[in-house]
């Protein structure tokens, strides 16, 4: 290579760089009204596109390799994967009646989809983009976990008021633990060793210890001058150096944090107006959370536990994933 | 085959659930609301407030110009953005050491008035959901009469079938109606919620608490 071939090579391999450097992070939102995808910069909370998908896209998951992602698209009746890197549907998978909440197997070749009318999780080939098979489940099927090996699957069902332990291998149901009324959603801390459910009507959080399948701990919210009625627990984010667990409370418009150790809930955080669903950022420094009501995405500095910024999205946002 | 023992196989988990859930059932509801979300009878001041305090024993009825601004921003048919201007108008008259002991009785004369037509909104749809639940008893009951009735009857039995089908349709008809009613008037809470949210926060920047 000549000494100019050369210079222009490296200029170009710094070129490169910089445009990947430069290349910010993104937040997708759900607007359960709206039926459209939020795209925000992550750096200027700037929107950068607003994407039409199917009829009430609710869950949203970020894909493995972090290319795709998928969208329960409610009253479409299937699954829709959005290509992160042209921000186009690029094609549907089957999901059941009714997705509302799905969880992926950490090799993402398996989603596992709730699906509240029929008292179903349906398994989905995410390749074949088609149902392999079903399992019975508890009464509305509603939150959907897999733990971080992969064996065990969550299911919590409304009406029933259970979290629903099921062999990944087998798919057979192992335990049924009785929790609060309505549970919403349920995580899995990072080691396997707990799974966190919230309960929308009880307004608590269960701690299940995965292997004796017992409530060890239940967390109740109180909030000076706030309507019990009101608190009503839904999302869970574990942060990712297991400190704290945080809880969003729906028409509280609050965001409890919870000491993950001693299970104590050290403060509140007024985002905006039913706050369901939030994602971290990569780095787990920034929390997002989507709020319904407001109809708009709240922004937490997490070490300050301070929320720092207000972002108007779509009508009724349901979820956020953070993603490239 | 399969599909019916999977029915069954359903339908035994789901009793089996629902038998062993009885001890943490949901609290009981009002069976007249008819809303899919739950049903908050009162919107709370600290619901949406985390800045400064009203002032001790303080009342914003005394304030006549609370009183006016309530009356003209808090009713139904005003728009948020209209509402926020207003608001954001009125905290600009107020000199900078008041704001931090006006705005937040402003808001709280806000939650009360947002309550009184949150209150008159609620009890229509408590009406609403009555009559719907009164009509679905006088169709299941006409329902239950046809079945009992031959359908190839003659005579006055034919008539008395005729006249229930007119009957049955009429009220099903009439069902869907108030169901379309109810679809739309249960945003209304909704909505007011979210422009009182509006407002706590268009304060909260002019408290710069926010």
């Amino acid at each position: 290579m000549s000494p100019q071939l050369k210079r222009g090579f490296i200029a170009l391999c710094y070129l490169l760089a910089a445009a990947g450097a430069a290349r910010a992070d993104h937040l997708y939102v759900s607007n359960e009204k709206d039926n459209t995808i939020t795209v925000v910069d992550a750096g200027t909370l700037a929107i950068v596109k607003t994407i039409p998908v199917g009829a009430r896209p609710r869950g949203l998951l970020l894909a493995k390799d972090r290319k795709s992602l998928y969208i329960c698209t409610s009253d479409a009746d299937h699954i829709e994967e959005l290509d992160i890197a042209t921000l186009a549907v690029t094609r549907t998978l089957q999901s059941g009646p009714d997705p509302e909440t799905f969880a992926l197997t950490p090799d993402g070749k398996t989603l596992y989809v709730s699906n509240e009318d029929d008292n179903e999780v349906s398994i989905v080939d995410v390749a074949a983009g088609r149902i392999s098979g079903e399992i019975p489940t508890g009464v509305e099927p509603e939150g959907m976990v897999v733990s971080p090996d992969g064996k065990t699957i969550v299911n919590t069902s409304e009406t029933t008021s259970m979290a629903h332990f099921i062999d990944a291998a087998s798919h057979k149901m192992v335990a049924s633990v009785l929790v609060g009324s309505r549970p919403r959603f349920a995580a899995f801390t990072k080691d396997g060793g707990q799974v966190w459910v919230s309960s929308e009507v009880g307004g608590n959080v269960s701690i299940i210890d995965v292997a004796t399948h017992k409530v060890i701990h239940t967390i109740t919210f109180a909030i000076p001058g706030v309507p019990a009625e009101t608190i009503q627990a839904v999302g869970i984010n574990l942060s990712p150096d297991g400190k704290w667990g945080f809880v969003a409370l729906g028409p509280a418009n609050r965001i409890a944090v919870v000491d993950a150790a001693s299970f104590a809930v050290k403060k509140y955080l007024l985002v905006g107006q039913r706050v369901w669903h939030m994602d971290f950022s990569f780095d787990g420094k920034t929390l997002y959370t989507a709020n319904g009501v407001s109809n708009d995405m709240s922004v937490i500095d997490v070490g300050d536990l301070k929320v720092t910024k207000s972002v108007p999205v779509g009508h009724l946002p349901w979820g956020v994933v953070y993603g490239p | 085959m399969f599909y019916r023992t999977k029915l069954i196989l359903t339908l035994g988990l789901a009793l089996t659930f629902m038998l062993a859930a009885g001890a943490q059932a949901a609290p009981p509801s009002d069976p007249d609301w008819p809303c899919q979300q739950r049903l908050v009878p009162r919107l709370a001041f600290a619901t949406y407030w985390t800045g400064p305090a009203p002032p001790a024993g303080a009342d914003w009825h005394a304030d006549p110009r609370l009183s006016a601004l309530s009356e003209a921003i808090a009713p139904r048919d005003v728009a948020t953005e209209d509402g926020i201007a207003k608001l954001t108008a009125f905290a600009q008259t107020l000199p900078e050491a008041e704001r931090a002991k006006t705005l937040p009785l402003a808001f709280a004369a806000l939650v009360d008035q947002t309550n009184e037509e949150r209150d008159t909104v609620i009890s229509q749809l408590k009406t609403l959901g009555a009559r719907q639940r009164s009509l679905a008893k006088r169709i299941e009951s006409d329902e239950a009469a046809l079945q009992a009735a031959p359908a190839d009857a003659s005579g006055d039995a034919a008539a008395e079938r005729a006249g229930i089908t007119e009957r049955h349709d009429l009220l099903v008809r009439s069902y869907h109606d108030i169901g379309e009613t109810i679809r739309y008037a249960c945003q209304v809470p909704s909505d007011l919620d979210a422009r009182l949210g509006a407002y706590a926060r268009a304060l909260a920047t002019q408290l710069g608490t926010k």
